[in-house]
C-alpha cells in the first residue's frame, strides 16, 4: 500500500517542481521583458581573440511575447531587416527587395544566431525543469534545463544557471539537437527601467571555435506603441523607425 | 570621356549627398564599382565569331562605375522615395547615364499603404527564377551583367491592405510615358492576396491584360524544424508569351519578315512555370539553395536540334553568298538565345560558406535538366570593413557544343569590383 501512494506522491512532487521551473522561466522572462511593447537598441560586437572584429547597432521593436521587428542600423548589413512573427522568421537584405523566409539558427553575425536577436522570451520556446544547484560566480544558483517545445525555438536545449533568490540569470549554455554544446552566454550586467532591472549585457562565447565571442549591448530601452501592420511580412519594404 | 565628365561630376555629388544632410532628407550611398573581361567563342550561334564581329563585341576590359543614392523624405503620412543612379560605362567607347530606377510617393495610414510611382517589388519566393513575380523587373541569374543593382522599376499604381499575417494588394501596371502628352500605355491589372496558413505563406497571384489571357500564380514558403525552408511558385496561363523561333513551324529557310510579330506559340493550352526548392543552414554555417525549374513552353530536346540545326543552315547560307539575309537570321538567333534560358529543365545549386568573419566564398550552378550544359559562377569576396568589400567572380558557360549553354557565345567572364555603403 505505501508502495501504491509513494509512486503518485513523488509523480506530484516532480510536477509541483515543474510547474515552479515554468513559473521561473515567467521571472526570468521579466529581466529582458519590461514592457508589453518596447524599443531597444542593440549593439553587437564580436571578438577574434579579444580583438574587435566587427560591430553592428540594431532597432529592435518587440511588441509582445510573439512579434519582434529588428532592423540594422549600422554594420556590414545596413538596412537589413528580420521579422519574427508567431514562430515563423523572414529576412530582407537590402539588396533583394522582397522578404525571404529563414529559421531562427542562421547566423546573423559572429556567435549570434537571428534568433539570439529577434527573440527575447523563454516561456514560449521552452519547458523548464529543475536539476540541480551550482554556484556560479560565488553566487548559488538553480540550474534549469530547458528543452525546446517549438519548431521555432532557436535551440533544442538550454541549461541555464539562475540566482537562486531572485530567478536572474547569471549564464546559459546552449546545446544544438546533436546534443552538442554550441554556445555560453554570461549575463554581465543589468540596468534600471521602469523600475525593474533589465539585462544591459550578455556575452556570448563560442564553444566550437576557440576565441570567438560576441558582446550584446541594450543600450535604449523604452516603451513604444508599435502599429500591427509592423509585423507583416509584406510591409517590411515599407518599414522605417517610429 | 567627354561624355562621362557630367556624370562622374553627378556620381561626386551622390557620393557627398549624405555629407551635405539636406534637411529632414535621409540619404544612403552605395558604390558598386567593376571591371569584366569577357571571353567569347565561336558557336553554333556564332559561327567563326561572326556575331560577336558584326556587333563589335569589345574585347578587352570592361568598365561599370555605378554610384547609387536611395533618397527618403518623410511628410507625415506620405512619403517620397527617390533612388539616382548614375553609370560610367567603358565597353567599346566611354558612356555615361543617369536614371531613377525608383521614384514614387506613398501614402501610409492605418492599415492601408497606397504607392504611386517607379517602383522596384518582388512578389516570388525563388531564387533563380520567380514564375509568380508579374510586377517585378526581369532577372536572369546567367546573365553576367543582370544584377539586382542595375534593376528599374515599374510605373505602377498599388493599393495594400495589411493585417496581422494577411495582405491583399491591387495594382496597375504600364509604361509612363510623355510625347505630346503623359501617357499611360500597356497597362495591367494584377492582384495578390497573401496569408500565413498554418505556418506556410501563401499567396495568390493573378493579372489581367487586354488581349492576353489572364495568368494565374501560386507561390508558398514553409519553414520545417530549424534549419530548413522550402518554397515553391506555379503560374498558368492559356497560351505562351514567350518567343518562339519561326524555324520550328517552318523549317529551315531565310525570313524576310520581322521575326518577332509572329514568333509565339499558336496554342491556347494551359502553359505552366513551376518552381521548386529548399534551402538549409548546416551547423558550419554553409548555406545551401537548391531549386528545380520547370516550364511547359520551354523548348524539348527535339526543337532546340532543329534550332542548332537552323543556325548550322544560316551560317552555310552565309558561307555560300546569301550573306546579308542570312547574316540577320543569324543575328537575331545570336541575340535571342542569349543567357536567357530557352528550354524546359534547370536545376540551380547554391552555397554559400563564410571562411572567416571576412572571407566569403559562394559558388552556384545552374544545370540544364535536358543537355546538362551548366553555367558556374564562383565567387570569392572579402571585406575590409563594414564599409567596404573587394570580391572576385567568374561565369563558366560549359556543355557540348550543341548544348545551350555550350553554345553561349561567351565562355566565361572574369569580373572584379569593389562594393562601397
Amino acid at each position: 500500500m505505501r508502495r501504491f501512494l509513494t509512486v503518485p506522491l513523488l509523480m506530484i512532487l516532480l510536477a509541483c517542481q515543474n510547474l515552479a521551473a515554468q513559473d521561473a522561466l515567467d521571472r526570468i522572462d521579466a529581466y529582458r521583458v519590461p514592457y508589453q511593447e518596447f524599443y531597444l537598441e542593440l549593439m553587437i560586437k564580436t571578438f577574434q581573440n579579444d580583438k574587435l572584429d566587427e560591430s553592428a547597432l540594431f532597432h529592435v521593436y518587440i511588441r509582445g511575447d510573439e512579434q519582434n521587428l529588428v532592423l540594422e542600423k549600422e554594420g556590414r548589413n545596413r538596412d537589413m531587416k528580420i521579422l519574427y512573427n508567431e514562430e515563423k522568421m523572414w529576412v530582407q537584405l537590402p539588396s533583394a527587395r522582397r522578404p525571404i523566409r529563414i529559421t531562427p539558427i542562421q547566423r546573423l553575425m559572429g556567435q549570434a544566431s537571428n534568433g539570439d536577436v529577434a527573440r527575447v522570451s523563454y516561456k514560449n520556446d521552452y519547458q523548464a525543469v529543475k536539476i540541480g544547484e551550482e554556484k556560479i560566480d560565488g553566487i548559488p544558483c538553480d540550474k534549469l534545463q530547458l528543452e525546446a517545445q517549438k519548431a521555432s525555438a532557436t535551440y533544442q536545449k538550454i541549461i541555464l544557471y539562475v540566482r537562486k533568490e531572485d530567478y536572474q540569470p547569471r549564464k546559459a549554455e546552449f546545446y544544438l539537437l546533436s546534443g552538442k554544446h554550441y554556445k555560453t552566454a554570461f549575463y554581465d550586467a543589468y540596468q534600471n527601467v521602469n523600475g525593474h532591472p533589465i539585462l544591459s549585457r550578455m556575452t556570448i562565447v563560442d564553444e566550437i571555435r576557440p576565441g570567438q565571442k560576441t558582446t550584446f549591448e541594450y543600450l535604449d530601452i523604452r516603451e513604444k506603441s508599435i502599429p500591427i501592420k509592423y509585423f507583416n511580412k509584406n510591409y517590411l519594404i515599407h518599414v522605417r523607425d517610429l | 570621356m567627354r561624355r562621362a565628365f557630367p556624370v562622374l561630376l553627378m556620381e561626386t555629388l551622390l557620393i557627398l549627398l549624405p555629407v551635405l544632410r539636406l534637411g529632414a532628407l535621409e540619404v544612403k550611398t552605395y558604390g558598386f564599382h567593376r571591371v569584366l573581361w569577357n571571353r567569347y567563342r565561336a558557336s553554333v550561334f556564332n559561327p567563326q565569331s561572326a556575331g560577336t564581329d558584326y556587333l563589335e563585341f569589345n574585347k578587352g576590359l570592361n568598365c561599370y562605375l555605378t554610384q547609387y543614392a536611395e533618397m527618403d523624405q518623410s511628410l507625415g503620412f506620405l512619403r517620397l522615395r527617390a533612388d539616382l543612379a548614375g553609370r560610367v560605362t567603358r565597353e567599346e567607347t566611354w558612356d555615361a547615364t543617369l536614371r531613377f530606377p525608383q521614384l514614387y510617393l506613398t501614402l501610409d495610414t492605418g492599415n492601408w499603404v497606397v504607392l504611386a510611382g517607379r517602383s522596384i517589388q518582388r512578389w516570388g519566393t525563388g531564387f533563380s527564377y520567380n514564375p509568380t513575380d508579374v510586377i517585378g523587373p526581369t532577372r536572369e541569374l546567367s546573365d553576367p551583367d543582370n544584377s539586382e543593382r542595375r534593376a528599374v522599376g515599374k510605373d505602377i499604381l498599388m493599393a495594400e491592405y495589411f493585417g496581422r499575417s494577411f495582405s491583399a494588394a491591387v495594382c496597375l501596371l504600364g509604361k509612363l510615358s510623355w510625347e505630346d502628352k503623359l501617357q499611360f500605355e500597356k497597362k495591367r491589372l494584377a492582384a495578390r492576396l497573401y496569408g500565413n496558413i498554418a505556418g506556410a505563406d501563401l499567396s495568390l497571384i493573378t493579372l489581367f491584360e487586354d488581349g492576353h489571357t489572364p495568368f494565374w500564380g501560386l507561390n508558398f514558403a514553409y519553414v520545417l524544424g530549424d534549419r530548413l525552408e522550402i518554397h515553391g511558385e506555379a503560374g498558368w496561363r492559356s497560351g505562351s508569351e514567350r518567343p518562339r523561333h519561326l524555324a520550328l513551324e517552318q523549317g529551315n529557310v531565310l525570313f524576310i519578315q520581322s521575326p518577332y510579330e509572329t514568333s509565339f506559340r499558336n496554342e491556347k493550352r494551359p502553359f505552366g512555370d513551376y518552381l521548386v526548392g529548399f534551402q538549409y543552414t548546416f551547423p558550419s554555417d554553409l548555406f545551401w539553395v537548391f531549386e528545380y525549374y520547370h516550364r511547359d513552353d520551354g523548348y524539348t530536346r527535339e526543337e532546340w536540334q532543329r534550332l542548332t540545326e537552323y543556325a548550322r543552315f544560316l551560317d552555310q547560307e552565309r558561307q555560300a553568298g546569301f550573306s546579308e539575309a542570312a547574316l540577320g537570321n543569324l543575328l537575331w538567333c545570336f541575340q535571342l538565345f542569349s543567357a536567357q534560358g530557352a528550354m524546359r529543365d534547370y536545376f540551380m545549386s547554391h552555397l554559400q560558406y563564410p571562411l572567416s568573419s571576412r572571407l566569403d566564398l559562394q559558388a552556384t550552378v545552374l544545370l540544364n535538366g535536358q543537355d546538362w550544359s551548366s553555367v558556374f559562377i564562383p565567387e570569392v569576396s572579402f571585406r575590409t570593413g563594414n564599409s567596404l568589400s573587394i570580391y572576385l567572380r567568374s561565369f563558366i558557360f560549359e556543355g557540348r557544343a550543341d548544348s545551350e549553354y555550350g553554345s553561349f557565345f561567351q565562355s566565361g567572364t572574369i569580373e572584379g569590383g569593389i562594393r562601397i555603403r
